[in-house]
């Protein structure tokens, strides 16, 4: 379905830099990167030139026989696969390699929807509070639980990043989980839940140690790409502050490429590094072959899925050693035909960094 | 780096095989003989000259390619929360909720390219889409209902029933490295069929190493023989569906494409083995997994004869390692058969180069 994808995108060009052809030709000609998930987008970056048909309209009878399929629509484009769109694959893929997932997966989603709740949490603190022996001890618990202040992150299929920070929340309220859940005598009445079956498995969830150890032992395998996909968001600019956990507005943000290859490696030999580590017991009772296999699954989907980092033409990124200090304006160059080479040759270094959006098919 | 950059680009093209599948970038870069082309500039600058401005301009262009996808997938975000407040609203609507903060943000970039260029654009909003040049340029609003326009604009009403389709029939131009996978014969289907089957991911396996070097003793008294080595290849199954995904074409995955049965596998190295076969094994990873070609890792014979499943136990006693303990030789498996007739049943021990897969026989339901 690329062929009904491009002309919207060419349609999208011609309405900011046209009106002529050569102009959308020449604004097609400035475009250095077509980024988009590895679907039907993927294949637009080495469309052949359509502009010619675009015009044309729906005449096509007589443009299809002069259809420039010699040349590309974009010149000097690089065909870029969204990076935490790979990740959010990876993710999948090792996840899915591991044999109890789908019992924790259903598990993970009843605790975390019942957790998210402020009431439901609220109850649990007065659980805590009542039911600890020990008032320091209760302190302790809802000091690590922090359920007052935070609730859980619900995650979905199609953003398999939002798994860690699902499984950090269940991290956190884990202590002070399986405490109250090994209280309860009449769970439905303790819960305040209608439904006694859910809250008897709630309840039997808290109180398993295989799922807890799962928890962890999930942590373990994607926190590395998690670093990864956190450090592909940030900026070279910045890093300390990104670092330090500050909040930062950068223009920059995002642009990675000439240090890619050198993160990439350093991820997978963190990852080899877990996976030589791995000892039984490590995670409870989960076996440290099914955490191999699902380490090996990340090696593979990074080496794969990056393997073009360091290939032509895309070696062009480490060309140039990185520059201490780049600033750049992101600018939507609206009715300007400015070629952005230009504006550098006034050593003034704007570029046009403009999105398209493209329905999905 | 630019050195190296040259460098591959040379190779490339000096092999006739590459040479076509180069891409354009890369000719853009680093070609001497293209018109507009920056080689002599790359050339030069990987020799140890100063970079010139424009191959600086360009490259600093290429590197400040955005990878962080998520900046073009929020706004997905923002419509599905638009259209779930408003759930009657049309495109046209939806393009135009912005929040204010954009607005502003849109408004300071629009004023630093030219002064009030924004309020003329807001005022004069129907100047998009003028196909005249000089009333383009003076931001004249064209003079069309509203609606008619935003169709227009949004490629909505009449607008999204024109049929783009004929552009499928147009083959794409020479996609870099794009090469198809290599004709595999009747038998080599048949042996890729039986090595799908037998090597499942997750799974580990050894198989006998042909060689060629360290047991030139042992060729001689062996009287023509193949000749293998007393350690096997072990290996793990990693994925077996690679050439399934979407790729990046490369020469690398061109590569792969054109293997007979690529499979990711994880290699593992022996520890201390004292003797051969046996039915314990210490084996510790052997690099990262690797995409090979099972089809071509050892000999048929050896592949069907000497193939052996073990069980990846657990870790061993020796730091590092793991415990591989013996399960099932491959050639003595029981294979179930399947419900629905006909069944074909090749012989897979009578498979050898030249012969056809037509010694098969054709078993009726009973």
């Amino acid at each position: 379905m690329k062929w009904y994808s491009t002309p919207g995108k060419v349609h999208q060009t011609w309405l900011e830099y046209g009106p002529r052809v050569q102009d959308l030709r020449q604004a097609n000609a400035y475009v250095r990167q077509c980024m988009s998930d590895m679907g039907t987008e993927f294949g637009i970056a080495n469309y052949h030139d359509i502009v010619t048909e675009y015009f044309a309209g729906s005449s096509h009878d007589d443009v299809s026989r002069h259809m420039t399929q010699d040349k590309f629509l974009y010149p000097l484009a690089l065909q870029v696969p969204g990076v935490l769109h790979i990740i959010d694959w990876i993710v999948k893929d090792t996840v899915h390699k591991l044999p109890f997932w789908p019992v924790w997966q259903k598990q993970a989603k009843t605790l975390l929807q019942f957790m998210h709740g402020r009431s439901h949490r609220q109850l649990v603190i007065e659980l805590i509070k009542g039911r600890a022996t020990d008032p320091e001890e209760a302190e302790r618990l809802l000091a690590g639980a922090k359920l007052a202040q935070l609730g859980t992150t619900r995650f979905a299929h199609w953003r398999w990043r939002t798994l860690y920070e699902a499984v950090k929340d269940l991290m956190r309220i884990q202590e002070a989980t399986k405490f109250v859940m090994s209280t309860l005598k009449a769970p439905a009445k303790d819960l305040a839940l209608r439904n006694a079956s859910a809250a008897n498995d709630i309840k039997a969830i808290g109180t398993d140690e295989r799922f807890w150890s799962g928890a962890t032992a999930i942590h373990h395998i994607i926190s590395p790409l998690m670093q990864f996909a956190s450090w592909v968001s940030g900026c070279d600019c910045h890093e300390d502050e990104i670092i330090a956990g500050h909040a930062v507005n950068c223009a920059m943000q995002g642009c990675r490429a000439p240090r890619l290859s050198q993160k990439l490696k350093q991820i997978i030999e963190s990852i080899d590094a877990r996976r030589s580590a791995l000892y039984p017991g490590q995670f409870g009772t989960i076996s440290p072959t099914d955490l191999f296999s699902a380490l090996s699954q990340s090696l593979y989907g990074l080496k794969t899925k990056f393997h073009w980092v360091d290939e032509l033409p895309w070696l062009v990124w480490q060309a140039l050693k990185a520059q201490s200090c780049v600033i750049c304006i992101c600018s939507y160059i609206l009715f300007s035909t400015t070629p952005c080479s230009e504006i550098l040759v006034c050593s003034l270094p704007i570029f046009p960094m403009v999105y398209f959006y493209v329905p999905d098919m | 780096m630019a050195k190296e950059f040259v460098a591959r680009y040379d190779q490339a093209l000096s092999d006739p095989s590459l040479a076509t599948g180069i891409h354009r970038v890369s000719h853009y870069i680093c070609s001497t003989d293209m018109e507009n082309c920056l080689g002599h500039a790359m050339r030069a600058y990987a020799n140890g000259a100063p970079m010139t401005l424009g191959l600086r301009t360009e490259i600093t262009a290429y590197q400040l390619c955005v990878l962080d996808d998520g900046i073009v997938e929020s706004p997905h975000a923002c419509v599905g929360y638009i259209v779930k407040q408003s759930s009657h609203s049309s495109v046209p609507w939806w393009s135009a909720t912005v929040r204010l903060d954009q607005n502003i943000e849109s408004r300071e970039r629009m004023q630093a390219l030219a002064k009030g260029r924004f309020t003329a654009m807001f005022q004069a909003w129907k100047a998009v889409g003028q196909r005249n040049h000089h009333r383009y340029r003076r931001l004249t609003p064209q003079r069309v209902n509203t609606t008619h326009f935003l169709q227009f604009v949004y490629r909505t009403g009449e607008y999204c029933r024109v049929d783009w389709s004929y552009l499928a029939l147009g083959a794409p131009p020479s996609v870099p490295n794009m090469t198809m996978q290599s004709s595999i014969t009747s038998l080599q289907e048949v042996k890729v069929d039986y090595i799908r089957r037998v090597c499942l991911p997750g799974q580990a396996f050894t198989v006998p190493r042909l060689t060629a070097i360290d047991s030139i003793e042992k060729l001689s008294s062996s009287g023509g023989k193949v000749v293998y080595s007393d350690r096997p290849i072990c290996f793990q199954v990693v994925t077996n569906d690679v050439t399934k995904k979407r790729h990046v074409q490369t020469q690398a995955m061109s590569n792969i494409r054109r293997m007979v049965c690529p499979m990711t596998v994880q290699h593992f190295a022996i520890w201390n083995c004292t003797h051969w076969p046996c039915s314990e094994l210490d084996v510790y990873p052997d690099g990262l997994p690797d995409v090979v070609d099972l089809a071509c890792l050892t000999d048929w014979h050896a592949l069907l004869n000497g193939m052996q499943r073990w069980n990846m136990h657990s870790i061993s006693d020796v730091e590092g390692c793991w415990q591989w303990t013996a399960s099932d030789k491959i050639c003595d498996l029981t294979w179930s058969v399947p419900p629905m007739p006909p069944h074909i049943c090749v012989m897979c021990s009578c498979l050898h180069e030249g012969s056809t897969v037509c010694s098969e026989f054709r078993a009726c339901g009973s």
